[in-house]
């Protein structure tokens, strides 16, 4: 009777360790500080909330490079995006660039991003 | 004689059990056969549809949508500049989103799927002595191809804010947790929530490219938690 116990104890537990095992395998992607920080710019919107979510943007690039994982869908291209309309357009391009390389799905929408730059040079 | 007339019934009771489970575990690769007959892989989420009389659910509930997605395996993207190129065509506004036919995207956005979301509440209701945050929404996702439903899901998530359940002693009493109540309203964040109803909405979906079981979890029950709760 007590190892039936024990035993139902055991198959309660279990699942649970399973379940830890597989929250320490390597994430799929770095998200970071992402949400915080756009919500916190939504919230309220200034220079300095602005620059936060840039440092968010590129902490996620940096991060994901560290742990050679991908980073995440559309964080090079909305960084790209803030580079451009502060016309930045030369890092833009760079990190349009990496949206592309990472994605090559995003192509069309990144090559409307970037015909939008030529079009301003001219 | 006996004995082999029990086994007959339970052999006949136990079929039952068999049939029933079988009847109501549907999986995913039935319930959305035709988000795994396209297989989309870019997700265009357009700017939220906001039915609720919160006027800023909108821009906060959007800044919830993208990670969950993400990890579910799908090229998302980027809802900041998507939103902001839709509110520069004047496409931003409910009314024109709805009009405006899926296919649409495929061509400006290069999107196979667009998801429409819908903020259904997002409030917090008061009581005498406690009060209640809840954020409900629904998600549908239509491809940008034939323009047909690939998948859709309702969820919702409730915060008891009042905490613990004291014994009210004397209206003194009876001040000092309204009072807290109210405080801790005011502290109250939607935007976790949101989070969490978007992470319930997506559980069912049938995963993206970049998730290591995509094409693999045709099979998979389709668990239906938000039905089971009524």
């Amino acid at each position: 009777m007590k190892t039936g116990k024990l035993l139902l104890i055991g198959a309660v537990i279990a699942p649970f360790f399973f379940a830890m095992g597989c929250a320490e395998k390597p994430k799929m992607y770095y998200w970071e500080n992402y949400s915080k920080s756009l919500y916190d710019y939504k919230k309220n919107p200034s220079d300095k909330t602005l620059l936060e979510h840039k440092q968010a943007l590129l902490k996620v690039i940096e991060v994901s490079q560290q742990h050679q994982t991908r980073v995440p869908p559309g964080v090079c291209c909305e960084y790209a995006y803030i580079l451009m309309k502060e016309g930045n357009n030369k890092e833009a391009m760079k990190y349009l660039t990496m949206e592309e390389q990472a994605y090559p799905e995003s192509r069309p929408f990144v090559a409307r991003l970037k015909n939008k730059i030529e079009v301003q040079k001219k | 004689m006996k004995n082999l007339s029990i086994g007959v019934f339970l052999m006949l009771f136990s079929s039952l059990f068999i049939l029933n489970g079988c009847a109501r575990h549907v999986t995913k690769g039935e319930k959305f056969p035709l988000l795994y007959q396209e297989r989309p892989l870019t997700i265009l989420v357009l700017p939220p549809i906001n039915r609720t009389t919160a006027a800023d659910a909108k821009e906060y509930y959007a800044t919830t949508i993208t990670e969950p997605l993400s990890l579910f395996g799908y090229y998302v993207l980027p809802i900041e500049v998507t939103s902001d190129i839709l509110k520069m065509e004047g496409i931003y506004d409910t009314e024109l989103l709805l009009r405006t036919p899926p296919q649409k995207f495929k061509t400006y956005f290069g999107a196979d799927a667009v998801l429409y979301t819908t903020i259904e509440q997002w409030d917090v209701s008061y009581l005498v002595l406690s009060s209640t945050l809840t954020v409900a929404i629904r998600c549908v996702l239509k491809s940008a191809v034939s323009g047909e439903t690939l998948w859709q899901r309702k969820s919702f998530v409730k915060v008891d804010l009042s905490g613990s359940n004291r014994s009210v002693t004397s209206y003194l009493d009876i001040a000092m947790q309204v009072a807290t109540t109210a405080v801790r309203t005011a502290m109250a964040d939607y935007v976790p929530c949101a989070m969490q109803a978007n992470y319930i909405a997506l559980a069912t979906i049938p995963v993206g490219k970049y998730h290591p079981m995509h094409g693999k979890d045709g099979n998979e029950k389709f668990i239906d938690q938000v039905e089971a709760k009524k």
